[in-house]
């Protein structure tokens, strides 16, 4: 078990750990099942963001119709439709040395897929989590659970990858959206 | 200030109430009218541990089993305003329940084909017990096929306590939810009560016969074995008698005798006298006043009734009230009498009955039905399933004081012209003069 953060806690992730090469990014998610009501399907998507702020190409935007990114550094290993099953619901593996230096920070996101006609929100998902692992050992180095802070929400930035000093840094964000996958984008400033 | 919950919402409860103990849970909801059978809802509560299961029968609270925790939760029928309420006492729920969940389901469903589809304005609200404010509010649905619906859930949150607006369900009804919750059903309903033998029918006129001396069945309604029935009593034949339940050192509480019936064409049910009254139009269907004959200990005796104005008290003798809230016309749930059980002592007996102020006498279509729901224990359902009779008025059961702890109830279903014929029958012996309209 890796160390568990708190929303909002930045944590050093090579610093100090310089054999650290790969990592995956696992996030994972429960949902209630009910009868009559929609499957729930959720989408991991990962923003290589720029240090404006903003997403500058269309292929830095990693989802499940775009499994990587240019440079492969950054490798979605594609959707889990209904969630089901143990461990990591969606898994994105990322080489560090291979991110290109224009991509300042890498955002985990988690949105529901038709949420508003499948009236659904993450206020009907519990145990969300995000979790750092590192490939190499298959260890879990940090986990995040973003528990409580979610109803109404329809995407959640889950957590985000910077560059700090030359190193990587992890802050667990857990800020939830509404308006899913197609805020976001706006957000990182693609059009959708 | 109350707040308007979405599905999927989880808000906070207690941190927004600091010191916030005392709550009360109310569900409301609107049955479309039927061509056929009435629908029946039934709110209950489950309280689960961490793995969302309920450790043990006595923890879902329902019409079977009407409290849980030593009176830490309270399930009651009545309620001015909400359908059902649950009255909570959360700082005695012990640990290891961690959550709450309130759901209703409709009996029978499957076999009458019924389903949340129906209903509609569904909703669940929590107040503060304390000033009963409303704290929040969740409008749930519409749905389809669901039969069991979850409609919100309390649970605890770092020493809090907060609601997660539910809204969804199962089709499988209330045994679906006691399986999803770890309980287990009985497959078939308890057998109801072991029907004493017919009596001979008694020639009419003749006073009502005092109760054959033969052995009384009194079986608890609440099953004792580790498995939950759902069933409901029903008093199936006329003679049938049951006490109604009271748990070792507990007050008897509110009764609610309920009569429901159907309306023919769909059109909203208007009773009799209030419709009448209020200058409803007038419609195909059959119209069916509750009310009943009071006799008390002090020799006291009446009838409560809407025609003639006579609502009765809860409080005060004769403890007995009608409830008024049909006056618009607008429940589909049938009248309701309310009576306070903890004056069962003040009580000799009570004759349930029901007549026809206006229109047609057909009590085949009325297909009438009486359910007496005690505070705890079964509820009781007395069918009036005698059709071939043409007179206006049905004595439909008798409920006598028993020992001054409980009530015995007696299927009777005997019809008659009027009051005045039903009141000699019994042995009430008051003076009837003819029905006003006032």
């Amino acid at each position: 078990m890796g160390i568990s953060l708190s929303k909002g806690q930045k944590v050093d992730l090579t610093k100090g750990n310089a054999s650290l090469k790969k990592i995956g990014i696992g996030l994972g998610w429960d949902t209630n099942k009910y009868d009559g009501q929609h499957d729930f399907d959720l989408d991991a998507s990962v923003f290589l963001v720029s240090p404006s702020g903003k997403v500058e190409n269309d292929k830095n935007f990693i989802f499940y119709n775009n499994l990587q990114d240019p440079s492969g550094a950054v490798v979605h290993s594609g959707d889990n439709r209904t969630g089901d099953g143990d461990g990591d619901d969606e898994y994105v593996s990322i080489e560090l040395d291979k991110v290109p230096e224009n991509v300042a920070k890498i955002a985990f996101t988690v949105t529901i897929h038709d949420a508003p006609e499948r009236s659904q929100n993450f206020g009907q998902v519990s145990n969300a989590y995000i979790r750092v692992i590192d490939e190499a050992t298959n260890n879990e180095l940090m986990r995040f659970d973003l528990g409580e802070d979610f109803s109404v929400e329809t995407a959640v930035v889950a957590g985000e990858l910077y560059r700090h000093q030359g190193e990587w840094k992890f802050n667990a964000i857990g800020s939830g959206f509404q308006g899913g996958l197609g805020a976001l984008c706006n957000n990182y400033g693609l059009s959708v | 200030m109350s707040q308007s919950v979405q599905k999927g919402q989880r808000v906070d409860v207690t941190k927004s109430y600091p010191g916030l103990d005392k709550i009360s849970v109310g569900l409301g909801w609107t049955c479309e009218k039927m061509a056929n059978i009435n629908i029946e809802v039934d709110g209950a509560a489950f309280l689960l541990d961490s793995q969302g299961k309920c450790l043990h029968d006595g923890l879902m609270i329902f019409y079977g089993q009407q409290q849980g925790l030593q009176g830490a939760i309270v399930h009651q029928n009545a309620s001015p305003v909400d359908k059902e309420n649950f009255q909570i006492h959360l700082k005695q729920i012990p640990g290891t329940v961690e959550r709450i969940a309130f759901t209703i389901t409709i009996h029978e469903a499957e076999q009458r084909r019924q389903s949340f589809a129906n209903v509609s304005n569904i909703y669940i609200r929590v107040m503060n017990g304390q000033n009963g404010g409303e704290i929040l509010r969740f409008p749930v649905g519409p749905f389809q096929r669901e039969t069991a619906i979850v409609v919100g859930e309390l649970y605890r949150h770092k020493g809090e306590w907060k609601f997660n607006a539910i809204g969804a369900g199962y089709h499988g009804g209330l045994a679906a939810l006691c399986n999803s919750y770890g309980l287990e059903v009985i497959d078939k309903p308890s057998p109801p009560p072991p029907p004493k033998p017919t009596p001979p029918p008694p020639p009419t006129p003749k006073p009502r016969p005092t109760p054959p001396p033969t052995p009384q069945n009194n079986p608890s309604p609440v099953p004792t074995e580790e498995r939950i029935s759902l069933s409901k009593i029903e008093l199936k034949k006329k003679g049938d008698r049951i006490n109604l339940e009271k748990r070792q050192g507990q007050s008897l509480g509110h009764l609610v005798v309920n009569l429901n019936w159907n309306q023919r064409g769909g059109a909203p049910k208007e009773t009799g006298f209030f419709k009448s009254l209020f200058g409803g139009a007038s419609s195909q269907g059959i119209d069916l006043d509750l009310g009943c004959l009071f006799e008390l200990k002090n020799g006291k005796k009446g009838a409560i009734q809407a025609l003639g104005n006579s609502f009765g008290s809860l409080q005060q003798e004769p403890f007995i009230m009608l409830d008024k809230d049909d006056r618009t016309g607008a429940s589909t749930e049938g009248e309701n009498l309310l009576i306070n059980g903890i004056k069962v002592r003040e009580f000799k007996r009570i004759l349930i009955y029901a007549f026809i102020y206006e229109g047609i006498t057909n009590w085949a279509q009325a297909d009438g039905v009486v359910t007496i729901k005690p505070q705890t224990g079964a509820e009781i359902v007395v069918r009036m399933d005698d059709h071939s009779q043409s007179q206006g008025m049905c004595a439909i059961a008798l409920l006598e004081n028993v020992n001054n702890e409980t009530f015995s109830v007696e299927k009777i279903v005997r019809f008659f012209k009027g009051h005045q014929d039903m009141d000699r029958a019994f042995g009430w012996n008051m003076k009837w003069v003819a029905g006003s309209k006032d």
